[in-house]
């Protein structure tokens, strides 16, 4: 229906990865200015969570450190300009990834990340989901995820509370980007033109 | 000022002039209104003379005014004397747009000159300059922060860019303090009871933290879970506060009524004045005291001796001044600073401006006046555009010095730090004076524009402040003009008797004479008491004070409900309880108008990538080009084939538009035209639910870009968006917020749709106050944590024009922004759009409406000359603010507009007719069952067969022509305005026979649902209220058949709708109602199975006496000759009025 | 071959003073007048007219419009167009403004470079000469905040590692598209050179020293008062350490004590006829050149040509100014 792919096989992901080369550090806004073959946000924030990508917390660098294309017209390149940021207000970390070595080795093997997914929060909240009904819509899904984050308000949030801190964003960037690689890994696959996903193998 | 009709105040001016006569050489205070013309041409720099006459007219003889307050014999001159720098700027520009009318002065201060030559003459020393033009007196102290504040944000309008910067929790601490206090201390006036004030107090906080929805995302609790620190401190000051007023109030509180924020107005200075609270003493000897509350000390008046600082000094000493100048003689002001929880009043004669200055508050200073007259006059002459005009290098120039020196006299009160961290024009960059700039700079904004960015601004600049003329003139029209002239010309309702007050609903009648006015529901008006009140001992003028503000709940034949915004003033006994009633538009409604275009023009510039030089329009963005007609937009590409579930219920044309939609790229542009009956909403609806599934599951979309917005140009429209999505795509409703608090004219369905709604926390949970601060303020964090959710979460945004910079919207940008009811907006407003799209205009625009449809209302004011550099943009001669950005861009580029073909609503014959005359026969049926729908099919709902009569028997096209009827002539314009007020009693009574005739054929039982499907239109109010009368005559029934004008009937559509044309006369005046021919498009489209038209045939054909009646002239002619085809396929019927009578009516209606 | 006789020269004494024709150049005057008067209305309605010379039937005439318009353009600074001719009339007033306006900034003048900048910005309609005056107002805040921030002494620690200026200008080159190459860089690196010596200033004695001295010497040559000159002299004396015995009767010592008694007296000590004749035989020049003197032989270099390290240098381009291709 939409123009861009609503699948990212595993295989491909790993391959633009590789592509970037050795310790090579990618940002989240890459995709957003139009980069070739810069991995959506929601993807990067899902491959960080499970280990595929190592997100940059401390000693964070500067654009012009690691050669991005887009300095000249990216907005976002004051936040991470050193020394004083008086202009920006948004928090550096998070936002940026480095590929480690590990990922490159296995870079030919996409299996491994087929298997490393599961472990995400969001899939296991998704596994949930399809475990209950093996068809859900986009409204549907997108509906439980607000219902969800609205049920999660309501409980008192004192640090000792049972639910762990979800280490994800929480957005729904990270629901699409973890429905998009299970449909690549083959556990989706998208149906009625488009509008629902059905379950073809259960991941859980 | 005893009485002040134009007799009485020229007298006092010839009076004055003759004393100033008698002490020749001595400055003397008058405080006299003159009308002046400049006497000679070449105005010199150093001195004015100027021929003054009265208000009536009578000549004063010559008058001068010289530079620094010179006069023969002046022994110190003023040299930082603002007065003749104003008035000769606002001369000069008065010349250069041969403005020829007399320019008001209220002369303040003359002295009759003895020249050494032998030669005498007054000469004038201070002045105000045109005071008919009203100035808020909360501006004062603006332009002594930074004059060119005034410039950038006043005259310019430059508002903040939202884009990125959200508001902070602080922003409504102060105001919540301020609200609990006022609660609180009316409370404790009221009962003494200071446990109930301190509830009071609550009360009033809770409801200023929760009535600012933007309140609710800035609130992150702190680490622990608790409610953040400025909550906790407004909830906390509650004892410090009681406590506080326990003890000033304790004593003398009976004796004083207060009136809270009421508006007062001066007609001779030309300032209006909202303090916070105004104590009226009982006695008449205690002084009037003037409370002007402040919730932050930013830009204090520092005391050179005890260095503390403290605010609101200038504007106290302004309403003091506008009062005395009202009447009141005795008048005492005290600031009160809420600064961290606690409320410290300040009497004016303590303020460090009152010490620095040694002002001596018992006389008259004329250091007092001098301050309040320049930050009145600089305003007037800044903020009307006379000082800089449009000379894009006199507008350069004005930015070179902060302090506009040309203007502006006295320097000393300027503070030294400008408030550039809270200016827009900081924010913006575009100021050359903010110390800590950093980023790309825009300097010369002004010199560097393209001439077409720079020609479309001034184009629409110029009309919008000429109506913000009108309207801050309106003020000064209601007081000088007597009540009957106002009631005439249709504002104003005098000698209204009190029937009953609760609460805040107040019911006025008006037995003996009929309410025949222009003033309609939801306006503003002005309720002022007319006995001589006990302080001014006179009957007092609207905006004095002692008038309240309120709107118009519902006006009926004889009497009218207002909801006041406070109680309105008793009678004391001995007075018979007559109130007035005068219309009141506000000053600032156009203010996010002027925002719209300042915002645009900026913008545009700031997304260019080069700086420092002249621009061209091709280094503007994309879709600003296409804006300015410069740039053609794509070509709709309708190729793609669309997902079923997708255009489920769309015929082909809208599937097309839906298509096109989902196309475009960003920076593009696409039209859709939606004539009447075909669907628009349902496609906006359609066109929702396919951008919010694109971009629902989207891994790239960052969190602060939105995929929809979808502005209205008023409530109702809005309110209907939502309703259509709720019904044909409800899967998208949890993403949908509905802009803004709910209104009661909301329906519940959309009610619940608003953030505080969804949030929970609907109106009536707002108004249950919880009992203690902990339950509120836990409350509070609740609905503030599942409010951000929502805000997060939310997809579809549905908002009015006017509130395109509302809270909700700040720091998001769409990708797609939909404009409806485009041909209503008018191009200013239509820019609202552009300021949630990401920037550099990289998004998507989608302007849906109807050129043909009603245009947007505007005082109709003419239009500024024109200049061919216009044609470019695609502006014509004829063209003015009535023209809406939909029409424009549709002229100049018809093949980027996706137009709707299928219409739902008229049956075959009218469709025909509206199709033929006003979309050249694009517009059709969209099928049969609608396409033969008629009376029959209608009636056979309910089981019943047409009746026999006129209209029972009629085709769908029923012509009752008058013009060969003599009875059918109207009763000439009453109104001197727009709405002339024209009646036709003829055609009142034919509508009720017919109507009559065809209830009667109808069984009771069906009465009801039957009455309630058919609709009555006319151009004039005073035709519907005639209507009225005469169907409630003819038939019970017939008492609830919506009678109305078309403006109102815009949207809604009836089994069978009457349309009575009114004009029928000699002269073939048509009226400039009708000259809109748009309206009678509009009403021709209201029906679905039967149309009747009832007017004379001869008078809209006449040949036209005016050239813009031409157009609307020759759409009559081509209706009544479609008529005529019609009539000749039997699909219409023209009866001549002349023989008609309806059988079994007595005649002697 | 015939000779022509030369026309015989009427001595110059006996020639008429050339002075202007007062009712000649009245008219003159008012036919201009006349012209700019209806531009100016029409610009007052937001047009931006071209002026164009009128159509008229004689030679003569025609010459005489041609100057009208002219000088009409040149009073508004307006284009002017002959035939299909746009043109700038004024650019090579323009052209002049800025050079000297850029020569006042290398030598600290900011109120000769303020009019100088002002100036052409009235008349500039060459792209590349409004993208100089731009360039032009951000150096003159540089050299501002260069002379008027006194090294290492602004009160919060951020504003006081760098010039605000420096970061101005740099956003700014980024955007004078029109202007080549070289002639960005070299002033992204002017400005980067000045604001290290500035913060050189701020760390080390000396140069701070070389800082006060080129603030007393502007404030010296700018006229910005005696006392100025002298407060920022007697500042740099004791930091760096001059203090001399004072018994030579014109050495730097009694200057310095001449000084003190200057400000002894504006700080309200008590007036004594002594104070008062030290005072007036305060003179800012002579400690100033004793100053350079002492400080040549301390520091080993000449301490005047050390203050030309803030002096702001000027590009100029290598190629002839005809051949200069503007990029983009």
């Amino acid at each position: 229906m939409g123009r861009e792919p609503l699948a990212f096989a595993p295989g491909e992901v790993l391959g633009r990865l590789a592509a970037l080369g050795r310790r090579a550090v990618v940002c989240v806004h890459q995709a957003e200015l139009g980069a070739p073959g810069a991995l959506p946000a929601g993807v990067l924030l899902v491959l960080g969570a499970i280990g595929v990508v190592e997100p940059l917390r401390q000693r964070i660098p500067a654009c012009e450190e690691h050669g991005c294309e887009l300095l000249p017209r990216c907005p976002f390149a004051a936040d991470f300009a050193h020394g004083d940021r008086s202009g920006s207000r948004r928090p550096k970390g998070g936002r940026k990834f480095r590929v480690p070595d590990a990922t490159l080795a296995y870079a030919e093997s996409p299996g491994r990340l087929r298997e490393m997914l599961p472990a995400h929060p969001v899939a296991r909240w998704l596994a949930e989901r399809f475990a209950a009904r093996s068809e859900w819509t986009r409204f549907e899904l997108a509906e439980a995820w607000l219902a969800a984050a609205l049920e999660a308000t309501g409980l008192r949030r004192s640090k000792d509370s049972a639910t762990e801190a979800p280490d994800f964003e929480g957005s729904r960037r990270e629901l699409a980007a973890c429905l998009a690689l299970l449909v690549g890994c083959g556990y989706l696959v998208w149906t009625r033109e488009d509008l629902a996903l059905r379950l073809v193998e259960p991941w859980w | 000022m005893a009485d002040d009709t134009t007799l009485a105040v020229s007298d006092r001016t010839l009076a004055a002039w003759r004393r100033l006569q008698t002490t020749p050489g001595q400055p003397q205070w008058l405080d006299v209104p003159v009308l002046v013309e400049p006497a000679e041409e070449p105005i010199d720099r150093r001195r004015i003379v100027l021929r003054a006459t009265s208000e009536s007219g009578q000549p004063l003889g010559l008058c001068a005014v010289y530079t620094n307050e010179w006069y023969p014999g002046c022994t110190a001159t003023n040299p930082f004397s603002h007065y003749f720098q104003v008035l000769w700027h606002v001369l000069e520009a008065r010349r250069l747009r041969r403005i020829a009318e007399p320019l008001r002065l209220q002369v303040l201060k003359a002295v009759w000159g003895v020249f050494p030559s032998g030669r005498q003459r007054a000469v004038l020393l201070k002045f105000i300059v045109a005071p008919e033009y009203t100035v808020t007196g909360s501006l004062v102290e603006q332009l002594y922060n930074c004059p060119l504040q005034v410039f950038f944000v006043r005259f310019f309008g430059l508002p903040r860019d939202y884009r990125e910067r959200t508001s902070r929790p602080s922003d409504v601490r102060g105001r919540a303090i301020h609200a609990g206090y006022r609660r609180a201390l009316s409370t404790f006036l009221e009962t003494g009871d200071a446990r109930r004030a301190a509830d009071a107090y609550r009360g009033g906080v809770w409801s200023e933290w929760t009535r600012s929805v933007q309140v609710l995302l800035a609130l992150e609790e702190t680490r622990d879970g608790e409610a953040p620190r400025d909550v906790r401190a407004s909830f906390a000051a509650a004892d410090t506060i009681v406590e506080g007023i326990v003890s000033s109030f304790a004593s003398g509180g009976a004796e004083a009524d207060l009136y809270f924020e009421r508006l007062f107005y001066s007609a001779t200075r030309g300032l209006s004045g909202r303090a916070d609270r105004v104590e009226v003493p009982r006695q008449p000897t205690a002084p009037l005291r003037v409370a002007e509350v402040k919730t932050r000390s930013a830009f204090g008046e520092r005391d050179p001796f005890t260095g503390s600082t403290f605010p609101g000094g200038l504007q106290a000493l302004a309403y003091r001044e506008l009062l005395q100048s009202i009447g009141f003689d005795a008048v005492d002001a005290v600031v009160e600073l809420v600064e961290n929880d606690r409320v410290t009043p300040l009497p004016l004669a303590q303020h460090p401006i009152v010490q620095r200055l040694r002002l001596d508050l018992s006389t008259r200073d004329e250091r007092v006046v001098d301050l309040v007259a320049q930050a009145r006059n600089v305003f007037y002459c800044v903020a009307s555009g006379l000082f800089t005009g449009y000379d894009r290098y006199r507008l350069d120039q004005a930015t070179r010095n902060r302090r506009l020196p040309d203007v502006v006299g006295q320097f000393d009160l300027l503070s030294e730090s400008p408030p550039c961290k809270v200016c827009a024009a900081g924010a913006r960059r575009v100021c050359p004076h903010d110390r800590d700039r950093e980023g790309r700079t825009l300097d010369g904004l002004f010199r560097y524009a393209p001439s077409a960015l720079f020609s479309y601004w001034v184009w629409f600049h110029r009309q919008l402040k000429a109506e913000e003329h009108a309207e801050r003139e309106r003020l000064f029209h209601l007081v000088h003009t007597p009540p009957a002239a106002l009631e005439r010309e249709g504002i104003a309702l005098c000698d209204l008797r009190l029937a009953r007050q609760d609460d805040r609903f107040v019911t006025l009648e008006r037995r003996e004479r009929r309410l025949d006015t222009r003033i309609r529901e939801e306006d503003t008006v002005l309720v002022t008491p007319q006995w001589p009140d006990g302080v001014l001992a006179r009957v007092p003028r609207p905006g004095e004070l002692f008038s309240v503000e309120g709107r118009v709940v519902e006006l009926g034949e004889h009497e009218l409900v207002v909801e006041l915004r406070d109680r309105v003033p008793l009678a004391p006994e001995g007075h018979d309880p007559l109130y007035r009633v005068d219309q009141l538009t506000g000053f600032d409604m156009r203010a996010w108008q002027l925002e719209g275009l300042a915002d645009f023009f900026v913008s545009s510039m700031a997304a260019a990538p080069a700086r420092g030089r002249t621009l061209d329009w091709r280094e503007l963005p994309a879709l600003a080009q296409t804006i300015l007609g410069l740039r053609p937009p794509a070509r709709p590409r309708t190729e793609r084939s669309l997902a079923g579930w997708l255009a489920e219920g769309l015929n082909a044309s809208q599937r097309q538009a839906l298509a096109a939609v989902l196309a475009l790229e960003p920076g593009e542009l696409l039209l859709v035209q939606g004539p009447p009956g075909t669907g628009k909403t349902a496609l906006i609806a359609a066109m929702v639910r396919a951008l919010v599934a694109r971009a629902l599951l989207d891994p790239g979309q960052p969190p602060e870009r939105r995929p929809v917005l979808v502005l209205t140009n008023t409530h109702r429209a809005a309110n209907e968006v939502v309703l259509k999505v709720a019904q044909l795509a409800p899967e998208v409703l949890p993403f949908l917020v509905r802009v803004g608090n709910e209104r009661e004219d909301m329906e519940a369905e959309v009610a619940s749709r608003t953030l505080p709604a969804r949030a929970g926390l609907a109106a009536q949970e707002r108004r249950a106050v919880p009992p203690d601060d902990e339950t509120a303020m836990a409350e509070l964090l609740r609905t503030s944590r599942r409010a951000s959710v929502v805000h997060e979460h939310a997809a579809v945004f549905v908002a009015t024009l006017g509130s395109a910079d509302a809270f909700e919207l700040r720091g998001l940008t769409f990708e797609t922004v939909i404009v409806d009811e485009a041909g209503q907006a008018t191009e200013p407003a239509c820019l609202q759009a552009l300021r949630r799209l990401p920037f550099g205009y990289r998004g998507r625009l989608v302007l849906v409406g109807d050129e043909n449809q009603l245009p947007p209302v505007v005082t109709a004011l003419d239009p500024p000359p024109y200049w061919d550099d216009l044609r470019r943009i695609g502006i014509r001669p004829g063209d003015s603010l009535r023209t809406s950005a939909f029409e424009r861009l549709h002229r100049l580029f018809p093949q980027a507009c996706i137009r709707l073909t299928e219409q739902y609503r008229m049956n075959a014959p009218i469709c025909a007719l509206v199709s033929h005359v006003f979309y050249d026969d694009a517009l059709r049926p969209a099928d049969d069952r609608v396409a033969d729908r008629r009376l029959a099919n209608w009636l056979d709902e309910f089981g019943l067969a047409p009746p026999p009569g006129l209209l029972g028997q009629s085709p769908p096209v029923l012509f009752l022509d008058t013009s060969d009827d003599p009875l059918a002539r109207d009763s000439g314009a009453v109104f001197a305005a727009d709405d002339e007020g024209r009646a036709n009693e003829r055609e009142a009574e034919l509508v009720a026979q017919l109507l009559a005739e065809f209830v009667r054929g109808l069984p009771g039982r069906v009465h009801a649902r039957v009455v309630e499907r058919i609709g009555v239109i006319s151009p004039y109010r005073r035709q519907n209220t005639l209507l009225r009368q005469r169907l409630a005559r003819a038939h019970p029934a017939l008492r609830d058949v919506r009678v109305d004008t078309v403006d109102r009937f815009q949207g809604g559509e009836r089994e069978i709708v009457v349309v009575s044309l009114v004009n029928s006369n000699e002269e073939r005046a048509i009226g400039t109602l009708h000259a809109e021919w748009r309206r009678l498009n509009v009403a021709l489209s209201r029906a679905r199975s039967l149309l009747v038209v009832v007017g004379d045939r001869a008078t809209f054909t006449a040949p036209e006496r005016v050239p813009e009646e031409a157009e609307a002239r020759e759409r009559f002619r081509r209706i009544f000759a479609r008529i005529d085809e019609l009539a000749a396929r039997g699909e219409a019927r023209v009866v001549s009025t002349r023989a008609l009578a309806f059988p079994g009516v007595t005649d002697g209606a | 071959m015939a000779v022509r006789p030369l026309p015989e020269e009427e001595p110059s004494t006996r020639r008429p003073e050339r002075l202007a024709d007062r009712a000649a150049t009245e008219r003159l005057l008012a036919a201009v007048g006349e012209r700019v008067e209806a531009l100016r209305s029409a610009r007052f309605r937001g047009e931006d007219p071209v002026v164009r010379p009128r159509r008229v039937r004689r030679v003569a005439d025609a010459l005489r419009e041609g100057a009208l318009a002219a000088l009409a353009a040149e009073r508004l600074g307006a284009l002017l167009q002959f035939d299909d001719e746009l043109l700038a009339p004024a650019e090579d007033v323009v052209r002049e403004r800025l050079t000297s306006a850029y020569r006042s900034l290398a030598v600290w003048d900011l109120r000769a470079a303020a009019d100088a900048l002002d100036q052409a910005a009235r008349f500039a309609r060459f792209p590349e000469h409004q993208q100089r005056i731009a360039l032009g107002w951000a150096l003159h805040r540089l050299v501002g905040d260069l002379l008027l921030l006194v090294p290492g002494e602004d009160g919060d620690k951020k504003k006081q590692r760098s010039l605000p200026a420096v970061r101005i200008v740099r956003d700014l080159l980024v955007t004078l598209d029109q202007l080549p190459h070289a002639e960005r860089d070299f002033y992204a690196e002017e400005a980067e050179r000045l604001e290290a010596r500035w913060r050189e200033a701020a760390e080390d004695d000396r140069s701070w020293c070389v800082w006060a001295l080129l603030r007393a010497r502007v404030a010296l040559i700018r006229g910005e008062g005696a006392e100025t000159a002298l407060a920022w002299l007697l500042r740099l004396a004791s930091r760096a350490g001059l203090d001399v015995p004072d018994d030579d009767p014109d050495g730097l010592g009694t200057l310095l004590r001449r000084a003190r008694a200057v400000f002894a007296l504006l700080a309200g000590a008590a007036e004594s006829e002594e104070l008062r004749q030290l005072a007036s035989a305060a003179s800012p020049r002579d400690l100033f050149r004793a100053v350079v003197a002492a400080l040549t032989a301390a520091w080993g270099e000449d301490a005047l040509a050390a203050t030309h390290r803030f002096a702001l240098a000027l590009y100029v381009p290598e190629t002839t100014p005809a051949g200069e291709v503007a990029d983009g």
